[in-house]
């Protein structure tokens, strides 16, 4: 958590944190920050010079002491990608904590007008009539920490403010139209925004300052990904303590459930093997768990950026065929339209989850008129793809947990689009199984991080509900770039955490004295299709025929999933490295590294690279 | 040797299990073993789970052992100040259940062990392990203290 932000908070009023101004000053005066101003929630002492002023959040040790004797439980809040919750461990189960409409589950998206952006946790008026003026912002989770050439950036294009890309690999242009000015903003912006919000809702429900929280994230995200959600974090004054996959977080629910169900609290009892299918607005994740004695085994996870968006977006072009065509300018009148069509298409979608047939009928108020029925065999024919994709999920998590459909306990469908009967019906078919009826599928995965929150902060429960533990696996393989441009990965997808593997790769040139060690994440084949992390250079190898230097490549996962990369270099017949053992701390990428391992390539070709060991 | 050997058994295993899987089948070779949490390269992985070497133990009992010593070891139900220590012993326990909850990787594991030949590649014997070991210590060390001093300001 070394990430440094910007204080803005020039003020002379302190903003000490007795949580009793909270609400009101304190609020609106954190909420009045323009780009790239990001103000902290950090409680400073109050800062003399008006000026923006760098900190690294370190420099607030000691600062700080908490002030009651009992430890701080964090929160848990799941940021969805249409809707977001909070909960909380409350000393006796999990809570959802309501805002002042009485809503535990609140719309995902920021508004800007009039200078003062306001989010969906306290704002008044009705998401779709803010949507159809381009002034708000939403779907951030999708958006977050990708860069300019990602198709889930291009396909976000179609949204009701303004996407633009230059398709370089830079951080694509968001903006939101305010009254009649375009102004940009980003992913991580917004998304700090609505947690400031979201802080403040929970802090006048529990009467005391919220510090930490446990966020559930896609299965998909990459490491850089986490690290622009830590920034939102930071940006709204929210220390992460944990970032938990969405459906491990429902994996500890139903750990907890079992337990309370069997009064056992030993690693003795049955093993209960369960596989969990989620799917909000964005993302798709599937994890097989298997649980005893309150433990959840995280046995694999798989994941995709697919999601209720998707559908919509196929609905609104099967619909519309001209869609594309239509709304290519961003002006009020498109922005107006396309505002339209998505609500009408999006309320259609979720009534053919009860109904068979549906009528739209809407005036597009640009001449164009839709007035048709749609059934819901219509919708499963133009989401074929979606579903196919959502099958061959599942079927590869039960193949990566090594674990067959009639190996199975219980199955649960959880999330936005958990109604959808076709994917409570595929999932159904696969699993071979009746679906889990003990949780609710929208409450699940919030209520799981707020029972990490618990356990996370230390928090024990008489009757041994807060006996819990999960061991987390890796979603995505970590490895380097080697063998010409291959990723090879050194801690495989699904591995427990924490972790620690090495492998040993040789340099591929005679006298070779340095050697690039570039670091990916993900599941592709060639190097450059995976994320990357980051790079260094062992510099200062001493000259050796090609495929004689021993380069030991170790990755380590710690227990609170900080990512290290640590190279050394031997030759044979040395007892000592030959270079110092380089340890670095990854992510080092920052935004705008789409185009990174291009330039690299162009800079340095094969030059520095590796090969992995063959054994002999 | 024995880990390469075993490592190819594994994959082809798997390769078997998911031939719908293209991650599975890829051409790189996947050695993984030899980060172990400790030096020592003769670690008894049923000593590790606390188990009886004699008697047949099922795949049940290792299961257990493992998640009465997960409750122990995982370095999320430590006390704070040895979190690395117990995170060493966790990826112990850790290669000791999933050598012997394979079937596969365990019968290797077994005729390793009655042989006498120890559990341990070649390369150890000339790598200079207890180097880079010591040097991944340090550098462990260091980044955990920095990692408290951060901590510190949350509490």
């Amino acid at each position: 958590m070394s990430s440094l932000f910007l204080i803005g908070d020039s003020d002379k009023k302190s903003s000490k944190s007795d949580g009793s101004n909270i609400q009101n000053s304190t609020f609106s005066k954190l909420l009045n920050f323009a780009p790239p101003f990001c103000i902290s929630f950090h409680q400073f002492e109050v800062m003399a010079e008006p000026a923006y002023t760098v900190a690294s959040d370190s420099e607030t040790t000691g600062e700080e002491k908490s002030s009651s004797a009992f430890p701080e439980i964090a929160i848990g809040i799941d940021i969805g990608t249409s809707q977001c919750s909070v909960a909380i461990w409350n000393g006796s189960q999990v809570e959802l904590l309501r805002n002042t409409r009485n809503q535990k589950l609140m719309r995902s998206y920021v508004t800007f007008k009039d200078e003062i952006p306001s989010g969906g946790v306290s704002y008044q008026l009705s998401h779709e009539h803010e949507m159809l003026s381009g002034a708000a912002i939403f779907n951030m989770k999708r958006l977050i920490g990708r860069v300019d050439t990602d198709p889930v950036v291009h396909a976000s294009k179609s949204l009701p403010f303004l996407v633009q890309t230059l398709d370089i690999g830079v951080r694509p242009f968001i903006a939101a139209l305010v009254n009649n000015i375009w102004r940009s903003t980003t992913p991580e912006e917004v998304l700090a925004i609505y947690l400031v919000e979201l802080r403040v809702m929970a802090e006048s429900r529990l009467k005391r300052p919220i510090r930490n929280v446990v966020l559930s994230i896609p299965v998909s995200f990459s490491r850089f990904q986490l690290t622009r959600i830590e920034r939102a974090c930071a940006m709204a004054g929210l220390h992460v303590l944990r970032l938990m996959p969405e459906p491990t977080a429902v994996a500890l629910l139903y750990a907890q459930q079992q337990q309370q169900l069997i009064h056992d609290n030993m690693g003795s009892g049955s093993e209960k093997i369960a596989l969990i299918f989620n799917m909000g607005a964005g993302y798709c994740d599937v994890a097989v768990t298997a649980t005893a004695g309150g433990v959840s085994h995280i046995k694999a996870l798989t994941g995709s950026t697919i999601g209720g968006e998707d559908f919509l977006q196929n609905m609104m072009r099967h619909l519309l065929p001209d869609y594309d065509n239509l709304f290519s300018s961003r002006g009020v009148n498109e922005i107006k339209s396309m505002g339209l069509l998505r609500v009408a298409t999006q309320d259609a979608i979720h009534k053919l989850s009860f109904e068979e047939s549906v009528q739209i009928d809407v005036d597009l108020g640009n001449g164009s008129r839709i007035c048709r029925k749609v059934n819901r065999e219509e919708f499963e024919e133009v989401n074929q793809k979606i579903f196919e994709k959502c099958e061959s999920l599942v079927i590869q998590c039960l193949l990566d947990a090594k674990v067959q459909a009639d190996d199975l306990t219980d199955v649960m469908v959880v999330g936005g689009c958990s109604y959808i009967p076709k994917l409570r019906n595929l999932v159904k078919s696969i699993c071979k199984r009746e679906l889990y009826k003990g949780m609710n599928p929208f409450e699940a995965a919030v209520s799981g991080t707020a029972l990490e929150g618990a356990v996370a902060s230390g928090i024990s429960d008489p009757f041994g509900n807060l006996d819990l533990l999960t061991i987390q696996a890796t979603p995505l393989g970590i490895g380097i770039r080697a063998n010409g441009n291959s990723f090879v990965p050194i801690i495989p997808r699904n591995t427990t955490m924490p972790a620690r593997k090495e492998l040993v790769f040789t340099t591929v040139r005679d006298n070779q004295t340095e050697v690039l060690i570039v670091v990916y994440e993900g599941e592709a084949l060639k190097a450059e299709e995976n994320h990357l992390l980051g790079y260094f250079k062992i510099t200062g190898l001493p000259p050796a025929p090609k495929g004689v230097p021993e380069i030991n490549v170790c990755m380590d996962i710690d227990a609170s999933n900080v990512l290290r990369v640590l190279a050394g270099v031997v030759l044979p017949g040395s007892q000592q490295p030959v270079v110092p053992v380089m340890e670095v701390r990854m992510p080092t990428v920052d935004d705008g590294h789409g185009w990174c391992a291009e330039a690299l390539h162009r800079a340095y070709g094969s030059n520095l690279d590796l090969v992995t060991v063959q054994k002999k | 040797m024995e880990n390469s050997m075993q490592m190819n058994l594994n994959t082809s295993k798997l390769g078997m299990v998911s031939t719908a899987s293209k991650f599975k089948s890829r051409a790189y070779k996947v050695q993984v073993i030899s980060c172990r949490g400790r030096a020592d390269g003769n670690t008894d992985f049923y000593r590790v789970l606390r188990l009886d070497r004699t008697e047949n133990v099922g795949l049940d009992e290792i299961k257990k052992a493992y998640r009465g010593l997960v409750l122990e070891y995982h370095p999320d139900v430590c006390p704070p100040s040895s979190k690395d220590e117990y995170t060493k012993r966790f990826l112990e326990l850790q290669m000791a259940y999933e050598t012997l909850s394979d079937p596969i990787s365990r019968k290797m594991y077994d005729y390793e062990l009655r042989s006498g030949n120890g559990w341990m590649d070649e390369r150890g014997s000339k790598f200079p392990r207890d180097v880079w070991e010591k040097q991944l210590d340090g550098l462990k060390k260091r980044s955990h203290a920095r990692l408290m001093r951060m901590n510190n300001m949350y509490r």
